[in-house]
């Protein structure tokens, strides 16, 4: 009979926790990686339009943003029809000379006309400005312009 | 003289030093990458290159005027007399453009060949960034539809999947044209 002795009084042995390092530093990895800290602070409304038929836009490095909205704070509270590259509020005269440094930033010859504008007007932005920015992106551009007219995903 | 063992250093915390980088990620992490319509901006016409609308018979050109309305738009065909347009819903627009792409020349006022097809868009100045979105967005809904229903009676595949060569088959079959003029006043 004492074969079948119950095991009752033996203790489960407690979980190592030895791995649980490894498996914190991968996410923490995964997330090192993934992450994008917010590049510039939006002095302007920015309320994206939506869309359907959007891609994505690939290497960071060859993207160049141009804010259009209203402003925020201070001064040019609610005042229409600004523009922001960087972290500046500029003018539209502005726009030439920094699409040229930011090509001349690109250092492979052949990927310079890959540059891309992200474009980020906010949707009650007027079109006769827009048109304005748009002339300048194409005076300074004698071969074509890449641009993509960001907008957020529509969702059905 | 006899080296004494070293004490071995605790490694338990390395999980909450560990722990607390992760959270700063976390909650620092923005994952969405910028998504948009593509376009290329051509560069300003200058003398040697001045546009030819003129030459191109005027059924093929579809005007879609934005004004300030921000749920319809005005189309015209230039067959039609101008101001002779008519008002449509944006979220009709998309038909409506897939009918003229791909008349083939049935009706006498649509495009008489898709590759021949061109879309212009003139907005007021006034109009809103919003309504031009939508309606890019509805040229771009109603080619990729036409050029997904032509590859799949093609090479029995969806647009997107396609090999190289056959993507530019399909593209030229339904080429993009368009042009985007502002109104000034």
């Amino acid at each position: 009979m004492s074969r079948f002795k119950k095991k009752k009084g033996k203790k489960i042995g407690a979980i190592s926790t030895a791995s649980l390092p490894d498996i914190v530093f991968m996410l923490l990895f995964f997330f090192m990686v993934a992450t994008v800290l917010r590049e510039v602070d939006l002095k302007l409304t920015n309320e994206l339009p939506k869309a359907t038929e959007i891609k994505k836009l690939k290497r960071k490095s060859l993207i160049m943003h141009i804010y259009v909205g209203s402003g925020k704070f201070g001064d040019l509270k609610g005042v229409p029809n600004l523009i922001q590259l960087d972290d500046a509020i500029s003018e539209v005269k502005d726009i030439g000379p920094y699409l040229e440094m930011r090509r001349a930033r690109v250092t492979a010859e052949n990927e310079k006309k890959l540059l891309t504008t992200s474009f980020k007007a906010d949707e009650n932005a007027q079109m006769f400005f827009i048109n304005e920015i748009m002339t300048e992106l194409r005076r300074y551009s004698p071969f074509g312009h890449p641009i993509s007219y960001t907008t957020k995903k529509q969702i059905e | 003289m006899a080296r004494r063992d070293l004490p071995e250093i605790n490694a338990g915390s390395m999980a909450d030093i560990a722990f607390l980088l992760l959270i700063f990620f976390l909650v620092t992490t923005t994952m969405d990458v910028d998504t948009g319509i593509k376009r290329k901006l051509p560069p300003l016409p200058d003398e040697t290159n001045q546009p030819q609308e003129s030459q191109m018979l005027k059924n093929n050109i579809l005007v879609i005027q934005l004004a300030t309305n921000k749920d319809v738009v005005l189309v015209e065909t230039g067959a039609e007399e101008s101001g002779q347009g008519k008002t449509l819903e944006i979220y009709k627009l998309k038909q409506f453009i897939k009918e003229f792409v791909d008349n083939n020349g049935k009706n006498i006022h649509l495009s008489d060949q898709p590759d021949k097809a061109v879309i212009s868009i003139k907005s007021s100045a006034k109009a809103n960034w919003g309504t031009f979105i939508a309606t890019q967005d509805a040229i771009s809904a109603a080619y990729k539809e036409l050029r997904n229903a032509e590859s799949i009676r093609k090479f029995g595949q969806e647009y997107e999947d396609l090999n190289e060569d056959q993507n530019s088959e399909i593209k030229n079959i339904y080429p993009l044209k368009l042009t985007e003029t502002v109104k000034e006043n």
